[in-house]
């Protein structure tokens, strides 16, 4: 492609899925089902983004002093112009690479999964449309255009999860997703007032510009920042608002390897990222001595250990892939709320964020592994047509590439060390932790241990063992080549992404020297300080979680268990229950709407029903004219007579009026 | 003075004179005759009204030249009373007037279930035309008053007879409200004749001398007055606790009359507190402002509770409009230009949302003669089309991007936390603004559940026969639809229009 034509239109990876998305709904509304249209169109539109996506990739590396930006009048209002703005920077050119990438994976995935679903076209044009607001998120140069991106993968999402329309369990899950999000959006909508109403702006350069010059006071910052949090809270399925994803997992396979694990729920912690500079400068304590990032790391920890303790006796497959994404998002918020204060004269003057690239790292080998371990999950499920672990085992004998793949995700997401992606970024992420003097070290260092376990248990659970389901054994194997070879090319990444974060890798290669962050703080002179290198006592814990977490998962799951689970579930019945559960987030926020939100309609409803109307309306009615219901019918002849009588009057009023004017002009 | 052109004349009684030529042809039974006939006065109304959309240049208000109204037509009527026949349009009355041909176009259309009497009914619809397009250009006081009093006949008629079984009771109370809430409005109007200097009707010099409207009365007088006024507006808007009337209407209305209901008569009451609350009393106005906010809010919140609360689609639609209408208030609390932006817009995209979800509705009933919510369910799987645009629809409603609510909806919350009030109100409106983002939640709450529980899960087997949309609902539904695409796109395209007008409205207001 045509470098200068690319670079000066940066627009054109959001543009192209968009294009192919709404010719597909078009086309779609005038000729149904016609699939291979709808697949070629989706597969073109993705394929061309990508291209485009690698050569802006290419270009931040290559020519960093080429400014990828620019922006189009949306309105004015007043004499201040809404604009939408895009721009690339290293960032958002390494997210447009991973977005396109596993979207057209997956929809090459999906050419196979779906065949013989109802509705292909309205499947690959939803995924189009994803794969568009996807990256208008990433290219988002402002606060209302990143916002418009966020808003519409939610809304794709809610389409995709309830793409089987006839399930009740997915139109229930599709809403409560969207609804659950738009908790968090309400946040972030607020902190995008705060911000705009204080420094009238809305670019993310000069809003951080205004921050810096003190257009805020610092409080009122720190609560922008929070409310501006609650996206990704809802977003990335961080604690309290992680009950959504779970359920997420009634939508097609493919749609969770994309959506809900790889891409959009990592937009909440590319969201942190890309506002650092303003979380950065939140360092007015909000309760004694807590930070806006001392809470992303606390909401990351809780989340992080929660999901995790969920994961472990989950039997759905892709349950317990959804709280392990659950789980590793949170490992993603701790290292963005990792910093290390800068002191001047016994004052906090500011922070350096310590684990802003160990989190987007940990987002790259994620997206890849956890892609490939749902598409894994597809086609085991696509093989033995049952969700439930329960109801597999020793599958490896009959889907020897499946089970390959899925243990090589396993290994990665695991922490297998040296060899793994997600050893470095994991490591990485514990380094940043370290360093910080975190606390929450310890509590990850625990989530990974879980981590190990539950993850092993899944893949013996599933692929070890002899075989528990009814579906007949002899007819289950790898699934086609339009499946197996998604799973093949992830598998690559899954493993060498992570020699981009070693302590051997040449720095111009290196991820700390490309997504090093350069925000307020680190311009004023105070370096960042670089995470990067082996530390003995980091890697020593890596390795024992993750020995301890495949230990554990060997004696209690593979051929010959050590340890029944079931005994072990006897013996700490509580704890297995609550686990089993899920901490019954559900059952309390289920009380909540029906107690709070729906008894407060009822009441509103009995108000507006019998006060308003009733006494009031009707009641004024009966006492001044006997237009009350009950009289209605008795003596509806003289309410009729009254009303005949206004309109009567006011028709002569007219007449007379008109009579009057027209007899003045001389018609 | 510039000369007549007529156009907008031309347009204001195009449909009186459709209405008429019906009673030409005498009913022979043929096919959907008089539906045509109204499909092409109403068309041909839509036509020119684009056409003066044409001819309208987008500049920036001239306080000079008749602030900014443009095609403006003027005669003599009853010159010894100071009234004369006077329409113009500027930015905010524009797209008021579009949007009300646009949307009894497709009324039309969605009447072609109407058998009973249909000459009756299409001359009823084509007078309630005139009168409604007679608000939104008359620049006459009297003349503003004859045209709203003339839109309650019809419609009248147009729910008590045509409507469901409590037609009767529904007919009455909405007479009954609005004609005893235009005897504020009477008041008001004499009120500024008599009390001003000069003594006109004519709205051009009155918003042009409107720091010495009521000179001659005490300021409480002048506030009374003004509430009156807007009393009269908000019944119409309609504002809580005033609304009582809207869902009973709503639920015995025929389709095409809720459509015409929610698509236009109510924006008649937010256009009626802009053009003379903002425009006729710029200094009192802001002292309501607070009220306004907590009010907006208000709606937005009950109004939503209220939706969640019903099992009759109908009602859920209805009750939404009340919430809806709440960012209108909202929005002109602000008193800058992105909140009137904001509150115009809403008007504009309200109108065409909530005439498409009315029209699905009507697409439901009409199939299964029932607007129980617990009775329908998986219609998607017999109405794949009409489902995916009820879809489109819903999204629409809860203000997604990339179609016209997310953007007034948005100019509406920004405007209004950044009001242009100072101290503790400044404030206030800053905190019914934080509570009334919580409708965001609310109506995605009623939205998608509704959405949900009529279209998707198993489809129960008496149901198994329905069709699809037919042409005619699938050209009405492909119109709106692509207007609410096109607006949330490329927003600009009203806001432009719509924006000196708030900006003179702001230039009014006091410091």
């Amino acid at each position: 492609m045509n470098m200068p034509f690319l670079t000066h239109n940066a627009w054109l990876p959001a543009f192209l899925p968009l294009l192919a998305g709404t010719l597909i709904f078009v086309l779609a509304a005038f000729q149904r089902q016609n699939k291979a249209l709808a697949m070629g169109l989706s597969l073109m539109g993705t394929v061309l983004a990508l291209l485009a996506s690698l050569g802006l990739l290419f270009s931040r590396m290559t020519q960093p002093e080429t400014l990828l930006h620019g922006k189009f009048r949306w309105l004015t209002t007043g004499s201040f112009d809404l604009t939408i703005g895009w721009s690339v920077d290293n960032l958002s050119a390494m997210m447009l690479v991973v977005v396109t990438f596993v979207s057209l994976l997956v929809q090459i995935y999906s050419a196979e999964y779906m065949a013989h679903e109802e509705g292909v076209p309205r499947y690959y044009g939803a995924l189009s449309l994803f794969t568009f607001s996807m990256l208008l998120l990433v290219l988002a140069d402002n606060l209302l255009v990143l916002y418009m991106g966020w808003e519409l993968v939610g809304i794709c999402s809610y389409l995709l999860i309830g793409f089987f329309t006839f399930k009740p369990e997915a139109a229930a899950a599709a809403k409560k997703a969207f609804i659950v999000n738009r908790i968090g959006d309400f946040g972030f909508l607020l902190g995008i007032l705060i911000l705009f109403y204080m420094t009238q702006s809305l670019e993310f350069h000069a809003v951080t510009e205004a921050v810096a010059a003190g257009k805020l006071p610092g409080i009122l910052l720190a609560v922008a920042c929070l409310l501006l949090f609650c996206g990704p809270i809802g977003k990335s399925a961080q604690f309290p608002l992680h009950v959504w994803l779970p359920d997420a997992m009634e939508g097609p396979t493919p749609v969770s390897a994309l959506i809900h694990a790889a891409t959009m729920v990592a937009a909440g912690v590319y969201m942190v990222a890309k506002l650092m500079p303003l979380f950065a400068q939140a360092t007015s304590p909000l309760f004694g001595s807590f930070l806006v990032l001392d809470a992303i790391a606390w909401i990351g920890g809780i989340t992080a250990i929660l999901a995790a303790a969920i994961a472990v006796t989950q039997n759905d497959i892709k349950r317990v892939l959804a709280y392990s994404t659950v789980s590793q998002l949170g490992f993603m918020m701790m290292a963005m709320g990792m910093y290390q204060p800068v002191m001047e004269a016994g004052h906090l003057h500011g922070i350096v964020p310590l684990g802003y690239t160990a989190g987007l790292f940990h987002l790259l080998t994620h997206a890849f592994f956890k892609a490939m371990l749902f598409l894994c999950s597809g086609s085991v499920i696509h093989a033995v047509h049952s969700n439930d672990m329960r109801e597999m085992g020793g599958l490896r004998k009959y889907m020897p590439i499946t089970a390959l793949t899925c243990l090589i995700g396993t290994a990665s997401i695991s922490g297998f060390p040296f060899l793994t992606a997600g050893f470095w970024s994991k490591d990485e992420i514990l380094l940043s932790m370290w360093e910080a003097h975190s606390p929450l070290f310890w509590l990850a260092a625990i989530a990974a241990t879980l981590t190990s376990f539950y993850m092993f248990r899944l893949y013996f659970m599933t692929f070890e063992g002899s075989y528990r389901g009814h579906h007949e054994a002899q007819s289950i194997h790898d699934p086609g080549w339009l499946m197996k070879g998604p799973l093949l090319i992830l598998a690559i990444p899954s493993v060498v992404a992570g020699f981009i974060g070693t302590p051997w890798t040449p720095p111009a290669l290196h991820i700390h020297g490309f997504l090093h962050f350069s925000g307020h703080a680190a311009e004023k002179g105070h370096e960042a300080v670089a995470v990067a290198g082996l530390n003995p006592i980091v890697v020593g814990v890596s390795l024992t979680v993750f020995l301890l977490g495949l230990g554990l998962a060997w004696a209690m799951y593979s051929a010959q268990p050590k340890i029944k689970p079931e005994s072990l579930a006897q013996r700490f019945q509580p704890l297995y229950q609550t686990s089993l559960n899920r901490f019954y987030f559900d059952e309390a926020y289920l009380l909540f709407v029906r107690l709070g939100v729906m008894g407060g309609a009822r009441i509103s409803y009995f108000i507006d029903k019998y006060l308003i109307d009733g006494l009031l309306v009707n009641g004024v009615g009966l006492f001044t004219i006997g237009s009350s219901e009950t009289l209605k019918y008795s003596q509806s002849g003289r309410v009729a007579y009254y009303a005949l009588a206004v309109v009567g009057v006011l028709v002569v009023l007219v007449l007379a009026f008109i009579w009057l004017g027209l007899g003045k002009v001389g018609v | 003075m510039p000369t007549n052109t007529f156009l907008l004349t031309a347009i204001l009684f195009l449909p009186l004179v459709g209405a008429l030529s019906l009673f030409l042809f005498p009913d022979k039974g043929r096919d959907h005759f008089y539906h045509k006939i109204a499909a092409f006065w109403t068309g041909l109304t839509l036509i020119l009204s684009l056409f003066a959309l044409s001819q309208y240049r987008n500049l920036p208000a001239n306080h000079a030249q008749g602030l900014g109204f443009q095609l403006v037509d003027q005669l003599p009527w009853i010159p010894s009373m100071q009234i004369q026949y006077q329409v113009g349009v500027d930015g905010l009355s524009l797209p008021m007037v579009l949007l009300t041909t646009l949307i009894l176009f497709v009324a039309v259309f969605a009447s072609w279930g109407i058998t009973e009497r249909s000459r009756t009914y299409f001359f009823m619809l084509l007078i309630m035309e005139t009168a409604v397009l007679g608000v939104f250009t008359s620049l006459d006081m009297f003349q503003f008053f004859v045209m709203w009093e003339l839109e309650l006949i019809p419609m009248y008629f147009l729910i008590g007879i045509w409507g469901g079984p409590r037609r009767n009771y529904a007919a009455l109370k909405f007479i009954l409200y609005t004609a005893l809430a235009s005897a504020f409005m009477f008041v008001a109007f004499l009120s500024i004749f008599f009390f001003s200097q000069p003594q006109t009707f004519d709205m051009i010099v009155l918003l042009k001398n409107h720091n010495s409207l009521l000179a001659s009365l005490a300021p409480p007088f002048q506030m009374m007055i003004l509430v009156g006024l807007l009393l009269c507006f908000c019944v119409k808007l309609p504002m809580v606790p005033l609304h009582t009337w809207l869902p009973d209407a709503h639920v015995e209305a025929p389709t095409a009359i809720s459509v015409i209901l929610a698509g236009v008569l109510l924006k008649m009451g937010a256009y009626g507190i802009i053009r003379f609350g903002f425009g006729f009393f710029p200094d009192l106005i802001k002292e309501l402002a607070v009220f306004m906010a907590a009010l907006g809010m208000l709606n937005i919140l009950y109004g939503a509770l209220l939706a969640l609360a019903q099992t009759d689609m109908k009602r859920v639609i209805a009750y939404s409009s009340v919430s809806h209408m709440g960012f209108v208030l909202l929005g002109l609390s602000a008193m800058n230009p992105m909140g009137i932006n904001g509150a115009v817009m809403q008007m504009f995209t309200h109108g065409t949302i909530t005439a498409l979800l009315f029209i699905f509705v009507g697409i439901v009933y009409d199939r299964t003669h029932t607007r129980v919510i617990a009775d329908l369910g998986g219609l998607s799987a017999r109405m794949p089309l009409a489902s995916a645009f009820f879809v489109i629809a819903a999204l629409a409603s809860v203000g997604a991007p990339g179609m016209s609510g997310f953007v007034s909806e948005f100019l509406v919350f920004a405007g209004a936390y950044g009001n242009a009030l100072k101290g503790l109100p400044h404030f206030a409106i800053q905190l019914f603004t934080v509570a009334a983002a919580l409708g965001i939640i609310l109506g995605a709450g009623y939205t998608l559940w509704l959405t949900q529980r009529v279209f998707f899960g198993p489809l129960p087997e008496r149901w198994q026969g329905l069709g699809d949309l037919n042409r005619i609902e699938l050209f009405n539904v492909v119109i709106l639809t692509l207007l609410v695409f096109v607006l949330g796109f490329f927003p600009a395209l009203i806001v432009d229009y719509i924006n000196p007008a708030s900006e003179q409205l702001v230039s009014f207001l006091p410091k």
